[in-house]
């Protein structure tokens, strides 16, 4: 199993629509998919139309195996499964603290799953804390999608000292650059900013969309409801140069 | 994975019946309706449905399916060509990698096509998520010339995390009177054609008791070993695989081994006339068993030899194949004959007469098949113990050869015998000899293989730079051939003493003693 983490520091950078337009497109490729949404706000799981169950709690996460195995639901998509987001996920880094090996609860709870998945999305919360320590271990490659304005790029850097003070391997980190609107003037100078001062970026750009914001309306990954749109067509794209970084 | 629910829908409830009554209680929105075929394979032993396992294609695609219709792989075939017979025609992949360890050399046949009409509707909950996928499923049975009805279905395919809803739906079901499995339609369609899965099997399992007549127990045996002859004949003519004419043979050799041990046990006159026919049936194919083991070798004497010299065994290959061609030819006409059919019917006839009653009384015929079985497979083991120790290094492969024919008659009635022992004891007896007779087996391989290659030398005429190739392809093999019977040669003394083991001695002692 692969794992790719959609992780960011700052929110609203298009984190959720990206983990779930991805998965989808992996699920349609006929690889086993599971996203699992990490996001107290469970936005992913809005726009699959689940919930979690009632008892479903962070220490169910963490116990992993079975328990965990039970709150897995189905998609509307065939090969892609989803494990919807607990309010009480706010509190998971409380949780994580109790435990023998903090850094390395998800990875313990995850495990049980490599076999039957192909690829695990991991849509973060947007902040830093013990949960992204976990994230680091567990994920493959952390995908950071930035909006190319100054605070975006801001966080970026800050992502990349912080990994750097805590010795993770930065090479997991890939960058591409999101909700990108070409006619604007910083947008532009902030890209050739960015990948000039040699991050590593991936060279799709996810446009900002009215499409991409539908799929609240829709509540369906976009390639659903406008699979020729460009939104759709870039979410592709990028899916292929992650795949690339997996393998290689 | 869900496993899919398949239940049978009473008569009374057809499908817009069935369909409105799920609306009218449940938020659904259809599935556009599908018609889909499928076909299922497997080999004449049924070596796939004895493993729980089903291959079905779709198309052109291929599926191996497990027990719950689980996949455990695929391929997809090319448009162009034939379908695939055996593993080695299915594409390099997963699939093809699984077919080769379970078919071995036998051909797929096809054993039924199924046309199943679909009409889907999925079930929501308030999120407009769907929960559970429902199925109404029209099964036929279909061939070239007709179709006819199987059955009919509803499928339930559950969807992860939705337990309750599952549980809810199948109590609407229920109050519908739908609560009864249905059947599998690849097996209710076995069932509809006549066919009993896996009711061919090579290995021989007869029901004796053991104090049963030696006679009526003799009878048995070799009712069971005609049916065997009969069932292969088909595929021999048809020439679908190798494995036909070896079973054939196989129950031809048993039937010979069973005439010269089962002695007394029928009129003596009888017996020898029997052994005769069953000589003359045996020769019919020798030649043509032994070009199926050669073509089947191809793949073992290229890897013998040098890359340089392989393109020279094309020939050899190719005469082989001709004269195969032939050699089958000739047994199908033989096959059609009066002899060969009087031969059989005749044999038929007797067996069918042999009845204590109604035949006359000889020495052995009424003592029991217990005490029957013991003093064939006795005599047998302690004529191996004898010839065995006798042979050491500097003996003549004859008295290997004479082994070999001695183990291969011991194997015989154990496996005749079987249900009159321990099954515990009789498959570990079976299991040591079979250790020793397959290095004797090699040994003679090896030498006949040599033999024949020498014979296919001296036939090798000419001057040019291929012949040369040829001729030293050949002496390559040769060579080769002849190193390895001298290493199995050299196994051998390891091999008798494992077999020969007190251990083993004691145990066939209190068995068979």
């Amino acid at each position: 199993m692969k794992s790719i983490a959609l992780y960011s520091i700052k929110g609203g950078v298009g984190k959720t629509a990206t983990a779930v337009n991805l998965a989808y497109h992996t699920s349609q490729t006929g690889a086993k998919t599971l996203l699992c949404d990490l996001d107290p706000q469970g936005s992913a799981s809005y726009y699959f139309r689940v919930k979690p169950r009632k008892k479903y709690k962070s220490t169910t996460l963490l116990k992993g195996g079975k328990k965990l195995d039970k709150n897995i639901k189905g998609t509307d998509y065939e090969a892609l499964d989803s494990l919807p987001a607990s309010i009480s996920y706010r509190k998971l880094d409380l949780v994580l603290d109790h435990l023998k090996r903090p850094h390395k609860g998800l990875r313990e709870a995850l495990k049980p799953f490599c076999k039957e998945y192909d690829y695990l999305f991991l849509d973060c919360p947007s902040n830093i804390t013990l949960v992204s320590e976990n994230i680091f271990l567990v994920a493959s490659i952390i995908l950071v999608p930035v909006v190319p304005t100054t605070l975006s790029a801001r966080t970026y850097n800050l992502l990349l000292s912080f990994c750097k003070n805590k010795g993770y391997d930065r090479d997991k980190i890939l960058a591409f650059f999101s909700m990108v609107e070409g006619r604007k003037k910083m947008h532009r100078e902030t890209m050739v900013e960015l990948t000039g001062t040699g991050g590593r970026f991936l060279s799709t750009l996810i446009p900002y969309a009215a499409v991409v914001e539908k799929m609240g309306v829709h509540r369906e990954p976009v390639a659903c409801f406008k699979p020729k749109s460009v939104a759709a067509k870039s979410y592709a794209d990028l899916w292929k140069e992650v795949e690339f970084f997996l393998n290689h | 994975m869900e496993t899919t629910i398949r239940l049978a829908l009473p008569d009374t409830l057809n499908r817009t019946v069935f369909l409105d009554k799920i609306t009218d209680h449940y938020n659904t929105i259809p599935e556009s309706p599908d018609i889909f075929h499928r076909s299922y394979y497997d080999t004449f032993d049924w070596r796939l449905y004895k493993k729980g396992l089903l291959l079905c294609r779709g198309g052109r695609t291929y599926q191996l399916l497990s027990q719950n219709h689980v996949v455990t792989a695929s391929a997809t075939i090319a448009s162009h060509g034939t379908k695939p017979r055996y593993w080695w025609d299915f594409p390099v992949g997963p699939l093809q990698h699984q077919l080769r360890a379970l078919l071995g050399v036998r051909a797929l046949l096809h054993l039924a096509t199924l046309k199943t009409e679909v009409h889907g509707k999925r079930l929501l909950n308030s999120d407009q998520k769907t929960v559970l996928h429902i199925r109404h499923e029209d099964v036929f049975i279909t061939n070239s010339k007709a179709e006819s009805h199987l059955q009919r279905a509803v499928v339930l395919c559950p969807m992860r995390g939705y337990p309750d809803e599952l549980r809810k739906f199948r109590l609407h079901l229920e109050s519908l009177s739908i609560n009864n499995e249905a059947a599998d339609p690849f097996l209710a369609a076995l069932k509809t054609v006549g066919v009993k899965p896996g009711s061919y099997t090579s290995k021989l399992n007869i029901a004796l008791a053991p104090d049963m007549s030696a006679r009526a127990a003799a009878r048995r045996i070799f009712f069971h070993l005609l049916r065997t002859l009969r069932q292969n004949e088909k595929g021999i003519k048809a020439d679908i695989d190798t494995e036909f004419l070896h079973d054939y043979r196989v129950a031809i050799r048993r039937t010979r081994s069973a005439l010269t041990q089962f002695k007394g046990v029928f009129p003596a006159q009888a017996t020898e006339q029997f052994k005769q026919d069953f000589a003359y049936l045996g020769k019919l194919t020798n030649r043509l068993r032994d070009l199926d083991v050669y073509l089947l070798k191809r793949q073992e004497y290229c890897d013998l030899l040098p890359e340089r010299l392989r393109p020279a065994l094309d020939s050899l290959f190719q005469n082989l194949a001709t004269e195969r061609r032939d050699e089958l030819k000739k047994f199908i006409l033989e096959m059609d004959t009066d002899n060969y059919r009087g031969t059989l019917a005749q044999w038929e006839r007797f067996l069918a007469d042999s009845k204590n009653e109604v035949m006359e009384p000889s020495t052995n015929s009424s003592i029991h098949a217990l005490n029957l079985a013991q003093s064939i497979i006795y005599k047998r083991f302690k004529k191996i113990i004898k010839i065995g120790k006798r042979i050491h290094a500097e003996s003549p492969d004859k008295e290997l050869h004479r082994l070999r024919i001695e183990c291969k008659k011991l194997r015989y009635s154990l496996e005749f015998f079987t249900s009159l022992f321990p099954k515990q004891d009789l498959d570990y007896l079976v299991k040591q000899l079979k250790k020793l007779q397959d290095n004797l087996g090699d040994f003679n391989d090896l030498h006949v293989q040599q033999v024949n290659l020498s014979q296919y030398l001296t036939t090798i005429k000419g001057v040019g730079a291929r012949t040369v190739l040829q001729a030293a392809a050949v002496g390559g093999l040769i060579t080769q051939l002849n190193t390895r019977q001298h290493e199995v040669r050299r196994s051998f003394t390891k091999s008798f003493q494992l077999f020969s083991s007190p251990e083993n001695i004691a145990l066939f002692k209190k068995l068979f003693h």
